[in-house]
């Protein structure tokens, strides 16, 4: 059957990824199961409802992937919530849902990620090929700047500080909110006069999210969309948009263009003032965060969640906020699931992680 | 010539060699102190790190895996990081010279 043969497939991609990806090591300012654990039943039920009503309004699945800010958003739902979150939903007993309506739900899922990648929506092949030919033809290649030792370093500099800036908004767990990467794209290298090269851009498409950060008022942009030409670089990706650990990337940075809110910006000197900028928002966001009680982060959590889903929301005319029965169930539950989850998932052998992720059971 | 002497081990998280002088951040305080072209050595890192980690010729941390933040943000920025050494914070000393091979996730003692 096509569609068990589709979970199949994200289900080893979730393993390969576990497998391969996550280390022991430390999360800031959480493990991402110590945030999701109290709110995953809440956003999945909710999500859940909403798709339901666009299946069965028949809603284009175009119309319904642009309720979708990015295909990481999306792809990280079924990651973080729709899996896990619909069982305990369920065996909580608050929102029944048989594994046949788990199925159509993820299949339905599947073929809206399928309008927004144009390769394997589970990423298999190693590239995440978002953008079109159109798309690709209209880049400004005569912008592209030639990178030497000093240019390549204030480039590379800028791409970590917006990095630096997504991980102190979006968390270890969420930074697909706000960014994602994608190629490598077949580009005719010979404009660049090199061999084996290959394209990938970084986009950060919300370093500005007022809504849940306030504070963050005096970014003075929201959206840089770096295009990067490697030479003689694999550049692959997988199912969480983790780059293949294996590859020095910075050492084979050759070409470079900054889009800063869709505008080409290739001065170097203007390019340092705005990292300057951004390290600053980046330390002031860190030490909030950091001063922070550890349920407001998780409450946080949530927000930055809700938020990244808020065009379904907004579809429906709705409120993206999340629901607050969710601070009542932080409430209740104290710091329980702070100590159940500070374990590393990196130990989990990838037979069980399939049955995490599995919606057709109920296990967790 | 004389081999070098290891000093630690820990994962090489990106290749290359760097030599420097290690500088200890334990504490944000410390971010002021720290020097373009030195080793950085830290415990562990949260996003505030970065405006360090971007000044630094390599990265040595006590914790971490190959796909913990200091690895990414080393391997963007082209310099070799080395990370779960457990305990570079307490074994090394601010000044020390050293060099690091990325790949093999060793530092050793530089004259």
């Amino acid at each position: 059957m096509k569609r068990n043969k589709e979970i199949e497939q994200y289900l080893d991609a979730a393993a390969f990824a576990f497998k391969n990806d996550l280390t022991p090591g430390e999360y800031w300012p959480l493990k991402p199961a110590q945030m999701t654990a109290y709110f995953e039943d809440s956003l999945a039920a909710d999500v859940f409802k909403k798709v339901e009503i666009l299946r069965k309004q028949k809603v284009p699945l175009g119309k319904a992937a642009k309720t979708f800010s990015s295909p990481g958003i999306l792809r990280n739902f079924l990651e973080n919530f729709a899996n896990t979150g619909l069982k305990v939903a369920h065996n909580s007993g608050w929102f029944k849902t048989s594994f046949k309506e788990r199925e159509e739900f993820f299949d339905y899922l599947f073929q809206v990620l399928g309008t927004m990648v144009k390769n394997d929506i589970f990423l298999s092949d190693g590239k995440q090929l978002i953008l079109g030919a159109e798309e690709l033809k209209n880049i400004p290649w005569s912008k592209f700047i030639k990178l030497d030792e000093k240019s390549g370093k204030v480039m590379r500099k800028f791409n970590m500080a917006l990095f630096g800036l997504i991980w102190s908004l979006y968390f270890d767990a969420f930074y697909y909110t706000g960014s994602s990467s994608h190629g490598p794209y077949k580009i005719p290298m010979k404009r660049f006069g090199i061999k084996n090269g290959s394209l990938v851009v970084n986009d950060y498409f919300n370093l500005r999210p007022l809504e849940i950060w306030p504070a963050v008022k005096n970014m003075p942009f929201k959206k840089v969309r770096i295009y990067n030409v490697y030479k003689n670089v694999k550049w692959k990706i997988n199912f969480f948009e983790r780059v293949d650990p294996n590859i020095d990337l910075g050492g084979n940075l050759c070409f470079t263009m900054i889009e800063i809110d869709g505008k080409p910006v290739n001065n170097l000197a203007k390019i340092e003032k705005l990292t300057k900028e951004v390290f600053k928002i980046t330390e002031k966001q860190t030490n909030f965060v950091n001063k922070l009680p550890v349920l407001e982060i998780v409450k946080k959590a949530s927000e930055i969640c809700y938020y990244g889903l808020r065009g379904l929301f907004e579809y429906f005319n709705e409120d993206w906020a999340p629901p607050r029965q969710i601070d009542g169930v932080i409430e209740k539950f104290g710091d329980k699931f702070i100590k159940k989850f500070d374990r590393d998932l990196a130990d989990y052998p990838p037979a069980k992680i399939r049955k995490l992720f599995d919606p057709r059971n109920n296990w967790y | 010539m004389a081999r070098k002497k290891i000093i630690l081990k820990g994962v090489g998280a990106n290749s290359g060699i760097a030599a420097g002088v290690i500088r200890i951040v334990t504490d944000k305080k410390d971010f002021s102190n720290f020097k373009e072209n030195e080793i950085l050595v830290a415990k562990t890192t949260d996003p505030s790190y970065v405006m360090i980690m971007a000044k630094a010729a390599a990265i040595i941390t006590d914790t971490g895996g190959i796909m913990s933040h200091p690895a990414i943000v080393a391997r963007e920025l082209g310099i070799p990081c080395v990370v779960a050494t457990k305990k570079a914070t307490i074994v090394l000393r601010n000044g020390q010279k050293v060099k690091i091979d990325g790949e093999k996730g060793i530092i050793y003692e530089e004259e």
